[in-house]
């Protein structure tokens, strides 16, 4: 490591795998990671010692109940407990419809009939300023996000991130890209109708590509 | 690729966050209970209060529901990000009785070896032992120095306030201690 710029990262390494370094400087940190292996490596094993420090951290629990607490917080644990009273058990659904077709009565198909479904997978090609570089595709039951990349040369970590309708930005995770190529994959919360388009951003934040659903 | 159907308990962390945004309130709850212990002993060992500390925990995951879109996931794995979430908001909640930001004193007991009290029999875990015997073998104010950075994620600027030094010797004392450990760690665990 005798480049100048190698011998600076490895100045605030530390700092920048604890995630305490200031934010002025981490772009240039990060800009050289994209670049250099050796300080990637060296960054990825202070992170992991970094980690290790959590657990210096004496244990300790909660009172019951927190989980629950913390969730009537959030308003989703009454939500959670109404969508499951008003969801009948697939079997008593099975017996209405046997009864109702011995009894010549027509029943429709699904109980949104009529209503158009939203879209169980979205997919786009992902583009760099119009260029397509790869795909994004969004399906599954679980629901599973897939990124495939194929650009020109180049490596590093980048890091998908999916756009909800109304602009909000998730960021799903980090993968690497080898001579400007590379495929990853994560589960998913949601619907993928929640979803309007994905981003495929360097440790930067500078949007490397974007997909539109 | 294959496709693997995963239950929502073995969904990666950075999943489990992006659900936790999204609202989808089974996702939401295995990420609490994942990291509900280790945001509440975070917040524990800051307050020093239980019921102030699950107040702190409380808080930290409902700043989290709402701001989630803000982890970056190349600065940080999801528990170190959630660490100065928590981090912050128990200094605030503290500030008023406790102007610095962390009483060096107090990192003596998390430098310190097992016990054989209850807390202690669950922290006599290999992985701790090893790390302690390292922040032994170094001089002490770079240990505080990593501890702070590391376990409270202070800044080098914070670390400098609280020990009353120069930045550029709380930086190095943050480097050379991490430097220090590292090689005294016997197996250093990378790309976990």
């Amino acid at each position: 490591m005798t480049d100048p710029t190698c011998e600076l990262t490895r100045v605030a390494a530390t700092e920048y795998a604890l995630g305490v370094l200031p934010p002025a400087e981490r772009p240039r940190v990060a800009n050289h990671l994209l670049e250099c292996p050796d300080c990637r490596k060296e960054v990825d094993e202070i992170r992991a010692v970094g980690d290790r420090l959590l657990d210096l951290v004496p244990d300790a629990e909660p009172g019951l109940g927190f989980d629950r607490a913390v969730m009537a917080r959030f308003g989703l644990h009454d939500q959670a407990s109404r969508r499951r009273r008003a969801a009948p058990p697939r079997w008593a659904v099975a017996v209405v419809a046997a009864a109702c077709i011995a009894a010549g009565i027509a029943i429709p198909l699904a109980t949104t009939s009529g209503q158009r479904r939203p879209p169980a997978r979205v997919e786009a090609s992902l583009l760099d300023g119009g260029r397509p570089i790869g795909s994004v595709d969004v399906s599954g039951r679980p629901l599973w996000v897939y990124m495939e990349v194929k650009g020109e040369a180049g490596g590093g970590p980048v890091t998908c991130q999916l756009v909800r309708h109304g602009g909000a930005l998730v960021t799903v995770g980090t993968f690497r890209l080898v001579d400007g190529a590379g495929s990853w994959g994560a589960p998913i919360p949601g619907a993928a109708s929640q979803y309007s388009g994905a981003r495929l951003v360097d440790p930067a934040g500078r949007v490397l590509a974007r997909a539109t659903f | 690729m294959a496709r693997v159907g995963l239950p929502v308990e073995r969904l990666s962390d950075e999943a489990l966050l992006a659900g936790l945004t999204t609202g989808a309130p089974d996702v939401a709850l295995a990420f609490v209970r994942r990291f509900q212990s280790h945001v509440f002993a975070v917040a524990l060992a800051i307050v020093g209060d239980r019921m102030l500390a699950e107040d702190v925990a409380q808080q930290t995951f409902e700043r989290v529901w709402r701001r989630g879109t803000t982890y970056e996931a190349t600065r940080g794995t999801v528990r170190s990000w959630l660490t100065v979430v928590t981090r912050n908001i128990a200094l605030d909640s503290v500030k008023r009785r406790r102007p610095e930001p962390i009483d060096p004193a107090d990192l003596v007991r998390l430098l310190a070896p097992a016990g054989d009290g209850p807390e202690g029999a669950s922290m006599r875990d290999q992985s701790r032992e090893q790390l302690r015997d390292a922040l032994r073998q170094i001089p002490a104010e770079q240990a505080r120095a990593l501890v702070m950075a590391g376990v409270y994620r202070m800044t080098a600027e914070e670390v400098a306030a609280a020990e009353q030094i120069p930045l550029g010797t709380a930086k190095t004392r943050i480097r050379s201690a991490m430097a220090k450990v590292r090689h005294l760690l016997p197996s250093p665990e990378v790309h976990r």
